[in-house]
């Protein structure tokens, strides 16, 4: 038999781990810093690049495409050509995805602290470097797409199967979610309104977690933890069910982020049984990795990298386990909108994928420099540090989410609310302190980690090219008789990319279509109507500063809620909502009925200097909003993409939008004038106040008709 | 307008549970009886890819 030569590219590998670390240390310092924020708003100092809005998606960004994302490609360009017996498809392929990933990273580091947003979450990227992730993923499926067709392994190692769903279903969810009409370079209106924004962003949010922090990371787990274990996964057969089971329910649970919410029923249903069912499959995956490890207990107690496995998959157990949990209504209606959540994603992203990126990196760097790790000492000193740093995150916010969901829900034996919002959020700040130091710790343990990478490598060099070789695939004739098969399918890769993208649309396509086509059926609430233009601005501006990463925009039908916050929400008081603002946060409170609640001067002051208006208020200074000119220029073209987008101004409206404009900003600063503030009508605050005084007030206007279908 | 009823107006709404209950169902039949069909030395065999590489 012929053996062929061929080679591994480490130097790719080298530069995505290096990357891997140095985002880690940006993405987790950006979330240290606005943990301390919450806990001291003083901490925002009054400068919009960094106050708490704009820096939570640099944080949430960071960590999930720049720490996460370069993990998985540090994984993938090291066990695919590995796995396949080939080299990388394309060199010239592989650095520019490499420098293709950096770069759009750091356009989003200096995009979003200017508030260059679209606003939807985890999604906030605007639109061209929207369009440079689908070109570089484009670049990544085919250099993976070539190696596996040139491959001299017959079959596909499970681990491959997850990135292939990896691939195709991040591609689908990006473009879909990523639909937006651009008004200018770097703003554009999300394609989507209301309820059908809200499902396509959540169908993608919930599945961003599915599909970018967990399958790649199982892919990684198939593959380093039989490597760093020597010895095979525990069942092949429960890896092929849990692949299969995972990705065709995992689509489907997106709905169980807006419980309560003004999305239909049926899909609040379908998400419910579907995040339940998830519970299967994901343990079954965990249970898998960790009895992989049985019988080699005595190995997990020595060596840092098992052990960073065996907390990683804990981790996994624990958020799987809880995430249908959660995903039961009764008890999403006391976690949702708390930091109940916020604790649920951190033990996956610290846990799950934070230590098995770890546990990857330890076993990867020395093998590629051709020496040993520095200090196994630090490393098991970094899983203590680390382990700890998880809990000290998670119990107090935990224990947060309990005592302010129950604030929230208490009334007195008088039937009143007993707890103002603001009482329940300065009872928790304790908590939050905590949180923040839980945070440090691990941002210290990872601290730790890079310099004894850095010792490592310092003591190693780098073997830029490993030589390697085997039989080409045509000169292995397939073994006679009975074929399993699953075989067919890991013999044909292209196969198994169509199955795969068959099986994650179903759900979506069942899920979304009938929420669109049934558009014509939504009631339009006659009262409804779109957003004046200085309204449209001053939204434009909430969105800007990252409002809804606090504040939501949507009360349930719940006593408490409609006794704190007024009616609750209306599917159809959205419809002109581009992109939606619900939110997933109440660190203040919901802002669905605010228009009307208090006087502009009230909000002019409070923009200005939360502090002086709600005492122990921990909401960030909008000092600018007072000083910054409102640019009226981009009026018309707003206006223009709303009437594309279906929004129905009348027409020509764009022309005279901003003499309209005008007219309402002079009425406010009038109404602020006898109120004894001298307020100029051209500042940004104008916009804001309209806008906030706009908030669901439709309903209490006269109607002209109750009830109108559109056909 | 009555926002629970909004949505499930849509004509036979109920036969979605049903059937993403079944598709599923049946998906998940097919995978776990092919699976445990399979021969046991090729489970051994593809487990072991990543340990000889």
């Amino acid at each position: 038999m012929q053996l062929e030569k061929f080679t591994y590219d480490n130097k790719i590998v080298r530069n995505f781990a290096f990357a891997t670390i140095i985002w880690s240390i940006v993405g987790m310092l950006v979330g240290v810093i606005i943990a301390f924020q919450l806990a001291y708003p003083a901490l925002n100092f009054g400068i919009p690049y960094i106050s708490f809005g704009r820096l939570r998606p640099l944080h949430t960004n960071a960590v999930i495409f720049a720490f996460v994302g370069n993990g998985i490609f540090t994984g993938t360009y090291y066990m695919l050509p590995r796995l396949l017996k080939a080299s990388m498809w394309n060199k010239t392929l592989s650095y520019i995805h490499f420098w293709g990933w950096q770069l759009i990273i750091v356009f989003a580091a200096l995009t979003l602290p200017f508030g260059l947003t679209e606003g939807k979450e985890y999604a906030e990227l605007i639109w061209p470097i929207d369009i440079a992730i689908t070109i570089i993923w484009v670049v990544f499926g085919v250099n993976m797409f070539g190696t596996i067709l040139t491959r001299r392994e017959r079959h596909l190692y499970v681990a491959i199967w997850f990135l292939i769903g990896t691939w195709v279903t991040v591609a689908m969810l990006h473009i879909v979610n990523s639909f937006a009409l651009p008004t200018s370079l770097t703003h554009s209106y999300s394609w989507y309104a209301g309820v059908q924004d809200a499902l396509v962003q959540w169908w993608y949010g919930h599945n961003a977690v599915a599909f970018f922090l967990t399958t790649p990371y199982l892919g990684l787990m198939y593959y380093f933890v039989p490597k760093a274990a020597q010895r095979p996964i525990y069942s092949y057969r429960w890896s092929i069910i849990h692949f299969w089971a995972l990705i065709f329910i995992y689509i489907w649970a997106g709905p169980h982020h807006l419980l309560y919410t003004a999305l239909p029923d049926w899909a609040q249903s379908l998400g419910v049984v579907f995040s339940i069912m998830l519970i299967l499959p994901s343990w079954g995956g965990m249970l898998n990795g960790i009895f992989t490890l049985r019988g080699a207990w005595d190995k997990v107690k020595e060596d840092p990298i098992l052990k960073m496995f065996i907390v990683a998959l804990t981790c996994y157990g624990m958020s799987t386990f809880e995430g249908p949990m959660l995903s039961l209504k009764n008890v999403n209606a006391i976690a949702h909108y708390t930091d109940w959540i916020i604790a649920h994603v951190h033990v996956g992203a610290l846990g799950w994928n934070g230590f098995l990126t770890f546990g990857m990196l330890y076993w990867l760097v020395p093998r590629i420099f051709n020496t040993t790790l520095y200090s196994k000492k630090w490393a098991n000193t970094h899983f203590l540090i680390g382990t700890i740093g998880i809990l000290l995150y998670a119990i107090p916010l935990y224990w947060a989410s309990f005592s302010q969901a129950l604030m929230w829900k208490e009334f007195t034996a008088e039937g009143q609310l007993k707890y103002q919002f603001l009482e329940t959020v300065t009872r928790i700040l304790p908590m939050y302190i905590l949180r923040a130091l839980g945070g440090t710790v691990y941002l210290a343990g990872v601290i730790l980690m890079v310099v004894n990478l850095y010792k490592t490598v310092k003591a190693g060099s780098l073997i830029e090219v490993e030589y390697a070789e085997a039989p080409s695939l045509q000169s292995v004739p397939l073994p006679a008789g009975k074929q399993f098969w699953h075989s067919a399918i890991e013999r044909r890769p292209l196969r198994m990319l169509l199955l795969s993208l068959i099986v994650v649309a179903i759900g979506g396509a069942i899920e979304l279509i009938p929420t669109f086509l049934i558009k014509e059926n939504i009631p339009t609430i006659s009262t409804v109507k779109p957003y004046t233009p200085l309204e449209l601005q001053g939204r434009d501006i909430y969105i800007r500063e990252g409002c809804y990463t606090c504040h939501s925009q949507m009360i349930r039908p719940f006593r408490d809620e409609v006794a704190r916050y007024g009616d609750y929400s209306k599917s159809g008081e959205f419809v002109y909502d581009h992109p939606f603002q619900w939110g997933s946060k109440r660190t203040g409170p919901d802002l669905a009925r605010e228009g009307g609640k208090y006087p502009n001067s009230w909000h002019y002051r409070h923009m200005n200097a939360p502090e002086e208006i709600s005492q122990g208020s921990i909401m960030p200074p909008y000092n600018w909003l007072l000083d910054d000119d409102l640019d009226t220029t981009t009026t018309p073209v707003k206006i223009r993409a709303m009437q594309t987008l279906g929004v129905p101004y009348p027409k020509g409206y764009d022309e005279k939008a901003n003499a309209d404009l005008r007219i309402q900003a002079e009425e406010i600063t009038t109404d602020l004038k006898t109120n004894k503030i001298k307020a100029n009508s051209r500042k940004e605050i104008i916009a804001v106040i309209a806008y906030l005084q706009r908030m669901g007030t439709d309903l209490k206007r006269a109607p002209e008709k109750e009830v109108k279908n559109l056909h | 307008m009555k926002f629970k009823h909004y949505l499930t107006s849509i004509d036979h709404v109920g036969i979605y549970p049903m059937v993403s209950l079944l598709l599923f169902t049946v998906f998940f039949a097919v995978v776990t009886w092919y699976v445990f069909t399979a021969s046991k030395a090729s489970m051994i065999e593809r487990s072991n890819i990543p340990i000889n590489d």
